[in-house]
């Protein structure tokens, strides 16, 4: 505090005696001691401003100006000592403009040439400032300097000048001198045009062909800016040729191209080479663009074709097909831009649109380019994305685009709000722009939500591999904890953290997470080598399958995502969604229950599969245990590896003495056949015939004498039904028994028979009518059945209840052949016929007969 | 061929070619020259002036599809040359070389006659085919504003 109050103190007396000394000077006029300030300052800036104040002291006292003046006092300076001194001295002028520097020389020459003057020997100059008063003569319109600078060893500006000073009534005197080569042709051209000189150039059109080159470009460019109509061949003319005129022809051409020029165009931009030319191309693409902006694929079709792609970068706009553009900017920044620029608009995935950014800013340290790929990030709505530019807030120039574009896509994006990305934006929470959305980020409360698996320093929070997850259930404690001892010296062999990196270096066992996870969200991105393989187990189990596709020989032409070890439901994705080897691939993993589904670079390649259990398929999947990296004996990286723990779905247990669960609201491990349009979502059984399965859904187990609960939901006219009694294949509704489920109020169902009716046993026994609840409610159900005694009761309403024996000893009422309506026992099972629908809450209780 | 064009209210007969773009016939034949030349292929804006009250790019635009338009220059935009955009622009010294600025005047007046008060993002959309190579843009902005208040008045 002491420094600081001497610090002021001093400062302010500094400042006032500067101040004081400033008006001293200002005030005092013409002293001594100004002058020797002055002198010393040196024109160099000091606070006391001795030298302007010597000056205005001065500034009749050409005298002390003169001795004042060197050349080393700042241009403007020198230019008021000059100014000062011209008032009295004009001769000054002269004297000083052949040493003057470019600020001076101008200051100079806007007086010298404001009158006529004498004793100008333009030769004893060097060419600087010969060729500055040559332009000079020309801004200032100094027509009696026009005899000094003909012959001049500038030809270009003087030809300039003498049409600046004479209009275009000088072009004759000048139209000779053109015959030259020494002359820049498209610089004179260029000027010639804004002149009215229409009937002399029209005149000397007709005898173009005799013209000098420089005449040439000078018509040329006349006759394109007013559309002269036999202009347009010369200039196309120019252009096919190889004559010195072609530059001019190539200047000119954007004023005459139309639509039905777009290939001709084309095919030139493709491959030009000379940077006039290819600079006109563009030009005229860029007049064809706005004229037709529809040829979008055409113009990467020739991007990608051409001798030089170059060219076309600028024009390029279309988000497919990126990787030529890519390629090309491997090495030229350029390109690099147009394809940044292009990923732009590729917001329809996301996830490939965030790993093409982040491959370019792998590719440049070129600031603005940078600066290019985080601005589009933060347009992004992705966790890879937010990280991204987690780690941009590590650049100066990028930070405050971080923090914003951190806090915007924190508070657009509920779904990747929690502790992690809440610290990530609020590291720099005082440098967020807009305090609104700052305040929205600090009064958030999220949830864990995704966390990372990897720290980026250590191997904390995994642990090596011990024998499988049924083993290690049968392994005592003191023995799991030996084995794992020597597993984790293995896994820090095989595993090395690098940054943002984890590495498998290909020795070594997988890498298990510390933590056993039920149903989780897991996002990780992934990298392998030439004939890689990898593979994530989930709760301990394999995998989600990683390799290289060309491995046909294996069968990875697949491509990478599959349940690799399924043997009942699907291992196999359902495309190719692989980035090239050596790029990274993003991975969205989600697990509920039994059911996985994988998105890989943004393509859903597994739909909510079951994941069988590979370590005893007698079992479903372990309702928890480890996420695991595969070790395969070879080098994969992994990076952004972020987990979030979903609830888990909860298990339903029958309140009723006796009753067992058919389905308890997550796993269909009890039931065969198509368990892919039948989903446990949120504890009910719904079925989506959508999503592409086939048959029906039994039990595994087979059922004789039963009492079954259970409770649907319908949807307008759906259809399905309860199948007992039923064998696997066939008809369940004449190899077994139908019990009919259907919403029979829908006017589709208005001719149906009363043994069709919901409830009923199809065919056979009729049901009554009325006692569906409107569709979209749930509705109670419980079928009775003991021997030959079949039972439905519906919302508390007893709808069915027949003998089977007896509904058929006048024939079927259906008249239909039923060879399984009296079997004594088979499964149960959902008889599909394409409707959604909705089921929760089944429960059996097996009827055991008791011996009269 | 004689053509007969409306320019600033005054009847102009011609006799040029009817390929000629507008902009020549302003400046070669009738001598107005304040309607600047800049890239000759509508990129620019430096030509722009109004046909029939639309700002349009006359370098680009052939005599013989002006007919009987009443044509305005930015010479014809006020006889006084005291438009509210001129104030404007007077007021906050907008031009640097000044070579854009006749177009840049002719689309901002043209702007506001549409729309009289625009909004920030609209004088932006508004004047962005209008090129300035010195980058007086924020300046622009700006006196297009001024001017907004200017006509409200």
């Amino acid at each position: 505090m002491k420094y600081l109050v001497l610090l002021l103190v001093s400062w302010q007396a500094f400042a006032q005696s500067t101040r004081e000394q400033q008006l001293n000077y200002r005030t005092k006029g013409a002293t001594s001691e100004l002058k020797a300030a002055a002198y010393a300052s040196k024109g160099i800036y000091e606070p006391t401003q001795a030298t302007e104040a010597f000056i205005l002291a001065n500034a009749k006292n050409i005298t002390e100006l003169k001795a004042f003046y060197r050349t080393e006092l700042p241009e403007a300076t020198q230019c008021q000592i000059i100014g000062l001194i011209a008032k009295q001295d004009e001769s000054i002028l002269l004297a000083k403009y052949p040493n003057s520097k470019p600020q001076v020389s101008a200051f100079i020459l806007k007086q010298l040439l404001a009158k006529p003057r004498v004793n100008i020997t333009l030769r004893s100059w060097d060419a600087a400032h010969q060729k500055a008063f040559i332009i000079a003569v020309g801004t200032y319109k100094a027509t009696w300097a026009l005899p000094l600078i003909q012959n001049s060893n500038f030809k270009t500006e003087q030809i300039i000048a003498q049409l600046q000073v004479q209009g275009a009534k000088g072009l004759p005197a000048v139209w000779d001198l053109l015959k030259t080569n020494q002359v820049d042709a498209q610089k004179i051209a260029d000027f010639t045009t804004t002149l009215a000189a229409n009937a002399y150039l029209k005149n000397q059109l007709s005898g173009y062909d005799q013209a000098s080159t420089a005449q040439k470009t000078v018509l040329l460019a006349y006759g394109s800016c007013r559309q002269w109509t036999e202009v347009k061949s010369l200039v196309w003319r120019a252009v096919q040729s190889n004559h010195p005129e072609r530059a001019a022809g190539f200047e000119a051409l954007d004023k005459w191209v139309d639509l039905g020029d777009f290939d001709l165009i084309a095919e030139k931009l493709s491959i030009v080479q000379l940077p006039n030319e290819v600079k006109a191309l563009q030009n005229c693409m860029t007049q064809l663009i706005k004229k037709d902006g529809t040829r979008t694929s055409k113009i990467t079709a020739f991007a990608k074709a051409a001798k030089h792609k170059l060219n076309w970068v600028p024009f390029v706009q279309e988000v497919a097909n990126l990787d030529w553009l890519y390629a090309l900017g491997k090495t030229n920044e350029e390109a690099l831009r147009a394809f940044v620029r292009i990923n732009g608009k590729a917001f329809a995935n996301v996830d490939q649109q965030v790993l093409r950014y982040r491959n370019a800013l792998s590719l440049t340290q070129n600031l603005e380019t940078r600066e290019q790929i985080y601005k589009g990030l933060v347009k992004c709505n992705s966790l890879s994305a937010m990280r991204t530019l987690y780690l941009g807030l590590k650049e100066p120039n990028i930070k405050q685009l971080a923090v914003d574009g951190l806090a915007a896509l924190y508070v657009a994006n509920p779904e990747f709000q929690g502790t992690m990305t809440k610290e990530w934006t609020l590291e720099n929470q005082w440098q967020i722009s807009d305090a609104a959305i700052r305040d929205q980020v600090m009064k958030s409360n999220p949830g864990r939500g995704f966390y990372t698996m990897y720290n980026g320093i250590d191997l904390r929070g995994w642990k090596g591999l011990v024998d499988n997850p049924v083993k290690r259930r049968k392994t005592s404690a003191d023995t799991l904890a030996m084995k794992q001892i020597k597993a984790d010296s293995i896994m820090r062999k095989g595993w090395l953290a690098q940054g943002e990196e984890l590495h498998f270096t290909g020795h070594g066992d997988n890498l298990c997470s510390v933590k056993d996870y039920q149903d989780f969200e897991l996002t990780i991105d992934w990298k392998i080598e030439k004939d890689g393989d990898a593979g994530l187990y989930l709760r301990g189990s394999p995998q989600v399958q990683i390799w290289d596709i060309a491995r046909t020989n294996v069968g990875a032409q697949v491509g990478s995502g599959g349940l690799y070890n399924n043997q009942i439901n699907p291992k196999n994705p359902s495309k190719v969604a692989d980035n090239p080897v050596g790029e990274w691939n993003t991975f969205r993993v989600i697990m509920r229950g039994e059911r996985v589904t994988v998105y890989l670079n943004g393509e859903m390649v597994v739909d909510q599969v079951i994941l069988e259990n590979y370590w005893d398929r007698k079992i479903p999947i372990f309702i928890k245990d480890a996420i695991e990296l595969q070790a395969h004996g070879n080098h994969i990286v992994y990076r952004n590896i972020y987990v979030k723990e979903l609830v888990p779905q909860p298990i339903y247990q029958p309140e009723e003495v006796g009753f067992e669960p058919l389905f308890d609201g997550t796993s269909l491990f009890n039931w065969t056949g198509n368990t892919t349009d039948y989903v446990p979502v949120n504890g009910e059984l719904v079925v989506d015939p959508k999503r592409g399965g086939k048959g029906n859904l039994y039990t595994k187990k087979e059922y004789g004498d039963f009492h079954m609960k259970f409770e649907f939901q319908l949807t307008p006219g759906a259809n399905n039904g309860l199948g007992i009694r039923t064998p696997l294949e066939g008809d369940a509704a004449y190899v077994g028994m139908e019990l009919q489920i259907l919403d029979n109020t829908s006017p589709m169902y208005a001719k149906l028979q009363p043994y069709q009716y919901h409830g009923s046993v199809y065919g056979i026994i009729s049901a009554k009518q009325g006692f569906l609840k409107p569709v979209g409610e749930w509705n109670e159900e419980e079928v009775i059945a003991e021997g030959n005694h079949i039972k439905v009761i519906l919302n508390g309403e007893v709808i069915t209840d027949g003998d089977i024996v007896q509904a058929i000893k006048n024939g079927t009422p259906d008249h239909k052949e039923h060879p399984g309506l009296l079997n004594k026992t088979g499964h149960i099972g959902f008889l599909g016929h394409g409707s959604p629908l909705k089921f929760r809450n089944l429960r059996i209780k097996e009827i055991i007969k008791k011996k009269k | 061929m004689a053509i007969t064009l409306t320019i600033n209210r005054k009847k102009v007969s011609l006799d040029i070619d009817s390929n000629t773009p507008l902009l020549w016939a302003l400046r070669d034949h009738v001598g107005l020259l304040g309607t600047k030349y800049g890239c000759g292929i509508a990129q620019c804006g430096a030509c722009t002036v109004w046909v029939n009250g639309e700002p349009m790019r006359s370098c680009v635009l052939p005599i013989s599809a002006v007919g009987n338009a009443q044509i305005t220059t930015i010479e014809g935009l006020d006889p006084a040359g005291k438009h509210p955009v001129q104030e404007a622009w007077d007021e906050l010294d907008v031009p640097q070389c000044g070579y854009c600025q006749a177009g840049q005047i002719m689309t901002a007046a043209a702007l506001l006659k549409k729309n009289p008060r625009p909004s920030k993002q609209e004088i932006i959309d508004g004047m962005a085919g209008n090129i300035c190579r010195c980058g007086t843009y924020h300046r622009i902005q700006e006196a297009v504003a001024l001017a907004a208040k200017k006509v409200k008045k």
